[in-house]
């Protein structure tokens, strides 16, 4: 057996060596802030929201039995996290965070401009989704998650899943659209 | 539109990789149905518009915080893996700069004091020059972990240099390395750290963490070196992960050999 598979590190944090979520973390931070910034467009809110995701698989880890993946479950818990910060807070209603955005190397200052007003476009059309087509666009585009396991996530079958990305993408495209107009 | 494209399929369309047999196939049956070639277009650029959508880093605070979180726990526990550096903190009130220059103080001191030490006699016991030994290594996992994580390639090319001097690598150190060489902007950071974690790689957990490695890398440069590794190490757990990065990457025809020819001595 991998001593570093996620399901063994889970089993020894389940057995109180809860340093070695250090492993988890490390693993999966990038993608976890990569989720959440582009859920909420906000670097800052992102970086909070992967903190509480690790406070709640610590405090929750019991609640892991190693059944299903332990990437499942971790999103899972990031919805959970989202959905909360999104009742909390104000309508996601755009993403105006232009700060981070890097640009290809060898873009000229023009290219640069159009690329970054796509890039606008594009974050303002996603934030007029709704956060569960956001999210499964979000999950099956951007995160490496199969469609399995995004059903796994939702608890329905894959091929509504496959059929919730369209779907997403089609209400996106519109978007673009009338953005673009 | 929507209501005339069959949306499993379509959808299988835009998963399907650009260029592919699959995608003219689906694309040819879409068509067969009746489905605008426009929108099938306007899909495509869609899709590769979302590719070029970039994420930031996130800052070094988020780590800070985490680690502090996960000390916090650890002590509540009853660990104390952290307790030195908490313990300086609380200490001294001082920012991570000026702990990380005392600390690098204290090494030298301790180094000092400890070479000075064994010269007369009587010896100290065997229980406190291991004490010694261990406070020693744990400061520099500290420092190599510190430079490790700075943005210039220099200073981790020093953090790498103190990692390779250790004795063992803890699992926080031996974190901070494995994402090094799996995601250092620097590939010549990334040979370094192979490099060094080749010293280690008598250690299982190690050694598969060189082996998962074979797929984050995308310089030819690093694929060379890993392929050249693997074999040394006659790491036959390496072929499946070279497999995938054939099966991944369009790679020049010498990079392309190189991995087959590793693959064959592997097998």
């Amino acid at each position: 057996m991998n001593p570093y598979s996620d399901i063994d590190i889970m089993n020894q944090i389940q057995s109180g060596d809860v340093e070695k979520l250090s492993i988890l973390y490390e693993r999966y931070k990038r993608l976890l802030f990569s989720y959440f910034y582009r859920m909420s467009g906000h670097a800052q809110i992102s970086e909070d929201l992967v903190q509480n995701v690790f406070i709640r698989i610590l405090r929750f880890n019991h609640q892991f039995k190693g059944t299903g993946s332990f990437k499942t479950w971790m999103y899972t818990i990031a919805w959970h996290e989202f959905a909360d910060h999104a009742r909390k807070n104000a309508p996601f209603n755009k993403m105006t965070e232009l700060s981070g955005i890097e640009m290809a190397e060898e873009a000229t200052p023009e290219t640069e401009l159009d690329q970054k007003e796509e890039i606008e476009l594009l974050k303002k059309a996603m934030g007029q989704l709704d956060d569960e087509h956001r999210q499964v666009l979000i999950l099956s585009k951007y995160q490496e998650m199969r469609y399995r396991e995004i059903a796994e996530i939702l608890e329905c079958s894959e091929t509504a899943v496959k059929t919730r990305v369209f779907r997403a993408m089609n209400q996106l495209k519109k978007n673009m659209k009338r953005l673009e107009a | 539109m929507e209501n005339k494209i069959p949306e499993e399929m379509a959808q299988e369309y835009l998963d399907a990789p650009s260029g592919s047999k699959l995608k003219k196939e689906i694309r040819e049956r879409l068509l067969e149905m009746g489905v605008d070639p426009e929108e099938l277009e306007a899909f495509d650029r869609l899709n590769r518009r979302m590719d070029k959508w970039p994420v930031p880093e996130p800052s070094p605070r988020m780590d800070e915080r985490f680690y502090a979180m996960l000390a916090q726990e650890s002590s509540k526990r009853g660990k104390e893996s952290f307790r030195i550096w908490e313990w300086m903190k609380k200490i001294y009130g001082q920012k991570e700069g000026a702990i990380i220059r005392q600390i690098a103080f204290a090494v030298l001191c301790l180094a000092v004091g400890w070479m000075a030490g064994r010269q007369p006699a009587p010896a100290p016991g065997k229980t406190e020059v291991a004490r010694l030994t261990g406070e020693v290594e744990e400061m520099r996992s500290m420092l190599a972990v510190h430079f490790l994580t700075q943005p210039s390639p220099g200073k981790r090319l020093e953090g790498l240099k103190l990692a390779s001097d250790l004795d063992h690598l803890d699992i926080h150190t031996l974190n901070i390395l494995l994402e090094t060489l799996n995601r250092d902007s620097s590939v010549s950071v990334r040979l370094v750290a192979l490099e060094t974690l080749s010293k280690f790689s008598c250690d299982p957990a190690i050694r598969a963490g060189l082996v998962q490695s074979i797929t984050f890398q995308d310089s030819p440069m690093m694929i060379l070196a890993m392929a050249d590794m693997m074999i040394n190490l006659k790491e036959k757990q390496a072929v499946p992960y070279l497999r995938t990065l054939l099966a991944n990457h369009t790679l020049d025809p010498e990079l392309t050999d190189k991995i087959e020819k590793s693959i064959l001595l592997l097998s």
